[in-house]
């Protein structure tokens, strides 16, 4: 006859009569599963002057929160060359949009990149050309 | 091999530590009752209230605990439970439900969880789920939830995306 884990307490008293608890154990298993980072969405742009207005669509997670944040990325569409951009797009951006200052002149094209805490989405598609004049 | 007594019948048993208690049973419910130790076990068919005497082996008359071998009225409980959409640095909440198969009233005092699973570079660790402390009712062949925590942790890489984990509970409760 078997019966896990049970056991017997009693708490023995030197003159009152004891009472007596059955210890039980339980077990069981479950699961869980982490959600996924999404790919950000093609951020939309316009130039005034060596200034660049970007804005994106929100990203969420799996589970329909949106992300923390976001990288945004410079890139020189006639060359290939890496910019650095600046103003609020520079670190990790926490709203959909921001502003590119001191641009320098030439065709561009940004990225957005979901980011939450340690995880990192996919990179969006690149926006179309901002040319700053 | 477990020896029956009858309900009223004396029984003398020696516990681990050198506690020899004189255990007199007066009603109705079975029970396994053996030594800690190890020594033979002696079922016992009597109520759950019972009187003992106790002489105590260089000891103070107090507590004993009795543990059963293996044998017992019961077997144990169940918890189970999911949690999804689990991502770094954010606490899920993962509700277990407890069952109780048993006819008897159960009260629940801890539950704990391990982890298993992850993947390569998301080890299962990740996965931290803060365990139940308290008095949880139970009612006889009957279910409730109770909530804990699970949370992957701040630095959890982007290996952990989508990955699965198996979380394995255990408790400890009293029938009552």
């Amino acid at each position: 006859m078997a019966a896990l884990g049970v056991s017997a307490v009693l708490a023995i008293g030197a003159s009152s009569p004891s009472t007596a608890t059955w210890l039980t154990t339980g077990v069981g298993t479950g699961a869980g599963a982490a959600t996924a980072m999404p790919t950000g969405t093609a951020p939309a742009g316009s130039a005034s002057g060596a200034t660049v207005s970007l804005s994106w669509t929100a990203a969420e997670l799996g589970n329909g929160v949106a992300v923390a944040g976001y990288i945004v990325t410079r890139t020189n569409a006639a060359t290939g060359g890496p910019g650095t951009v600046g103003g609020t797009c520079a670190g990790i951006v926490t709203t959909t949009s921001c502003t590119d200052t001191s641009v320098p002149a030439g065709p561009w094209i940004y990225t957005d990149t979901p980011v939450q805490l340690s995880w990192t989405g996919g990179v969006s598609p690149t926006s179309a050309t901002i040319t700053v004049p | 091999m477990p020896r029956r007594s009858s309900p009223s019948r004396s029984r003398r048993t020696r516990l681990a530590g050198g506690v020899v208690l004189g255990v007199v049973l007066t009603a109705c419910a079975w029970g396994w009752v053996g030594s800690a130790g190890g020594s033979e076990p002696v079922r016992l068919a009597g109520s759950g209230s019972a009187t003992s005497a106790l002489s105590a082996a260089g000891g103070q008359p107090g507590g004993g605990r009795l543990q059963g071998p293996g044998g017992g009225r019961r077997g144990p409980f169940a918890i189970a439970g999911n949690v999804v959409g689990l991502y770094p640095g954010a606490p899920r909440p993962l509700v277990l439900t407890v069952s109780n198969p048993a006819g008897t009233f159960l009260d629940v005092t801890a539950i704990t969880t391990t982890t298993s699973g992850g993947a390569p570079g998301c080890p299962a660790s990740d996965l931290v789920v803060t365990g139940y402390a308290g008095s949880l009712p139970v009612p006889a062949r009957g279910s409730t939830h109770v909530t804990v925590t699970a949370t992957l942790i701040h630095a959890a890489p982007d290996a952990c995306q989508g990955v699965g984990f198996g979380l394995h509970f255990s408790g400890l409760g009293a029938d009552l």
